[in-house]
């Protein structure tokens, strides 16, 4: 059986080896491909730029993150959203805001789950491994 | 053609003379010689009849009368020339008609027909005819039965005269009779009236006659009266004369008087002068009058001006109002972004740190002594600690920032949520929360929840070290505001330092003892302050603390917010 790719959206090398650690912790083998803000998510998507001879297909699910320079996450969620080939992928919000606009918005543009990053890293693993299992293996996945 | 009644023929004369019967031959000579005598005598008689005939049948003819015979089915038998005159048709028209078509009032005519036969004759039955020309004509008409030999009643002989002179006659004797009568009735009613006049003139006459025995009496009166004023006159001479020896006095008087007048003149002469005086004053008078008019205006002015400048000022006030306001917002937006960059930018590096830390312990954690993993396990608590801190400063200025949903709630139901899970958590501790009813409370419920929780919170945490705890929540009442109020049997503080309770990451304990960040209280100042209350504590080292806040009683409330 083939894995399922996750597209996982974040600008903070930090935050990325963190929770590229806190997924191989839970042992989760899926390709991982990480884009650093919105454009290199969207060219990922289109299969542009660096990703002109991509494998075809869509990801499985996107994490993505708010804050990021060039393009953040609201505004590539509503490019996403608007797009007939893209706006079923579930996409799960990663992040550390917990302010109500940021809520209310991602909601608004149509994400599927929004998830605040915990400060303790055992924590961080916990959740990952939730999510990773509920998007990739529960939940059904739209028709492509 | 019948006139067998009236004109028999020449036949029937001859049979009815030769009717005897002739006996034998011997005297048939006898008889014939006789016949031819009877024959002759008969011929001459008959010649005889035939000329009485027509001699009769001229009368009827030449009459001026009508002569008509009707028989007793109406039908006309005969007429003569009159009456063919009358009708203006010859009697061969005439003859074998029903009668009463000739006659304008054709019932009375069959009636009068009928009255004939039944009675016999009929007598000055007035009948108008009608001529073929159609003019009618007055008849008066006698008529009796006819009847042959036997007896018979064969049929109506009428008679009529042309009456159109008499009945002339009789309606101008009619009418000559009317216009008397109406002379009659006019000078009688004449005479009732001259009759009236002369009535009315008598009694005039004696009104008149009383007027005039009244009128000599006035005269009378007034004779004697004149006598009187004539004597009257002779008193009033007398009077008079004494009267001109009056005016002699008076005109002296008149002199005294004209002195007097004169003297009064140079008063008056002197008053003018004091009132052109007076008037002078007056005119200077009015002139300050204008002077201060025109002060006033200026000061008028000077107020208009100054109103002006007072409006400017609001205006500028508003203005800077205005000014400050945005200003305001800004700060507020940037405050927003603030906390925004706490939430991201701050706590990102310090889950960095987490994450590395947990990765250093979990991967190489056996290769550091003892004393090396005490450091890392105090960077750890660190970590937790500051994160506490960016969570309760997020909240404390998301406390002063967000916006209020005010509406009436419920304190003790919001109480109760709140206690129910702390009793879970110290299921191994004796707390007895009593908890009294209290009024409704009117604000945000978010807020208020976070105020509640903070004090409930706190109540538990001092009281920790008491064997049998006891919180007591309730609220006390008044016109203008409720005080809420949380009081336990904890640790207490000293109250010289309770002006530093609300203060932010101020503590009234070792942190050793009592864990806290110091923002919790500074958050629910600011909650009541935004709810136009107030907060403050009562306590005793050792012997608890009270911790009321005052909110706006909800009838003020009600004023203020409806």
């Amino acid at each position: 059986m083939e894995l399922k790719t996750i597209l996982y959206v974040d600008d903070n090398p930090l935050d990325i080896e963190l929770t590229l650690e806190a997924i191989k912790e839970n042992h989760i083998l899926n390709p991982i491909i990480v884009a650093n803000d919105g454009l290199e998510a969207l060219e990922y998507l289109a299969s542009n730029g660096v990703y002109k001879n991509r494998k075809p297909g869509n990801p499985s699910m996107v994490l993505l993150d708010l804050k990021m320079p060039r393009m953040d996450g609201l505004e590539f969620l509503a490019i996403v959203k608007k797009d007939e080939n893209f706006k079923r992928i579930p996409i799960i919000m990663l992040t550390s805001s917990q302010e109500k606009n940021d809520l209310i918005k991602s909601y608004n543009l149509g994400i599927n789950a929004y998830v605040v990053k915990p400060l303790n890293f055992l924590a961080l693993i916990n959740i990952i491994k939730q999510i990773i299992i509920f998007w990739t293996l529960i939940n059904e996945l739209p028709p492509e | 053609m019948n006139n067998k009644f009236c004109n028999p023929t020449n036949n029937e004369i001859t049979q009815k003379s030769i009717d005897p019967e002739i006996k034998g031959n011997e005297e048939k000579e006898k008889w014939t010689a006789a016949l031819i005598i009877a024959k002759e005598l008969a011929e001459e008689k008959n010649t005889e009849i035939i000329k009485e005939l027509n001699y009769y049948r001229n009368f009827f003819e030449i009459s001026l009368d009508l002569f008509v015979t009707i028989g007793l089915d109406g039908i006309i038998a005969d007429v003569n020339t009159a009456t063919e005159n009358a009708l203006g048709l010859p009697r061969k028209k005439l003859i074998g008609k029903e009668f009463s078509t000739y006659v304008i009032e054709s019932h009375k005519a069959q009636a009068g027909h009928q009255q004939i036969i039944r009675e016999g004759a009929i007598v000055d039955h007035e009948l108008n005819l009608k001529h073929i020309n159609g003019t009618t004509t007055p008849f008066l008409f006698n008529a009796s039965l006819y009847k042959d030999n036997e007896g018979k009643i064969i049929g109506v002989f009428a008679a009529g005269s042309d009456i159109t002179t008499t009945r002339k006659a009789e309606d101008d004797l009619i009418h000559l009779k009317n216009n008397f009568t109406q002379l009659v009735k006019q000078r009688a009613e004449e005479l009732i009236i001259v009759n009236e006049e002369l009535a009315f003139q008598n009694e005039e006459k004696d009104k008149r006659a009383a007027e005039l025995i009244i009128a000599d009496k006035e005269l009378a009166f007034q004779s004697e009266e004149k006598a009187d004023r004539a004597a009257e006159l002779i008193i009033a001479d007398r009077e008079l004369a004494f009267q001109s020896e009056e005016k002699a006095d008076r005109a002296a008087e008149l002199i005294i008087a004209n002195k007097e007048l004169a003297f009064q003149s140079e008063e008056k002469a002197d008053r003018a002068a004091e009132l052109i005086i007076a008037n002078k004053e007056l005119a200077f008078q009015n002139k300050e009058k204008d002077k201060r008019a025109a002060e006033l205006v200026n000061a008028n002015k000077k107020l208009a001006f100054q109103k002006d400048k007072i409006e400017e000022f609001n205006n500028q006030l508003e203005f800077r109002v205005m000014e400050r306001t945005a200003e305001l917002e800004s700060l507020n937006k940037e405050l927003e972004a603030f906390s925004y960059s706490i939430s991201h930018d701050l706590k990102a590096p310090l889950r960095h740190i987490a994450g590395y830390v947990s990765l250093l312990l979990k991967k190489y954690g056996n290769l550091f002594p003892k004393e090396g993993e005490h450091y890392l396990d105090m960077i750890s608590f660190s970590v937790e600690n500051m994160g506490e801190l960016i969570e309760g400063l997020l909240h404390l200025s998301r406390s002063s920032r967000i916006d209020m949903n005010k509406r009436f709630l419920n304190m003790n139901e919001i109480v109760d949520t709140l206690i129910q899970p702390v009793k879970e958590q110290e299921i191994d501790r004796k707390i007895e929360f009593k908890i009294e009813p209290m009024p409704l409370a009117f604000g945000d419920l978010e807020m208020m929840r976070s105020v509640w929780a903070n004090l409930i919170e706190n109540a538990v945490k001092f009281t920790r070290k008491k064997d049998l705890t006891k919180i007591v929540i309730g609220a006390t009442e008044n016109e203008n505001e409720i005080i809420y109020y949380i009081k336990d049997n904890g640790v207490g503080f000293d109250m010289n330092y309770a002006s530093k309770l609300f203060t932010v990451f101020q503590r009234l304990h070792l942190r050793k003892d009592y864990e806290g960040t110091g923002i919790g209280l500074a958050t629910v100042q600011r909650v009541i302050t935004r709810h136009g209350g107030k907060i403050w504590a009562e306590s005793k080292v050792g012997e608890g603390a009270t911790f009321y806040f005052s909110l706006i009683n909800r009838k003020e409330s009600e004023k203020t917010w409806n």
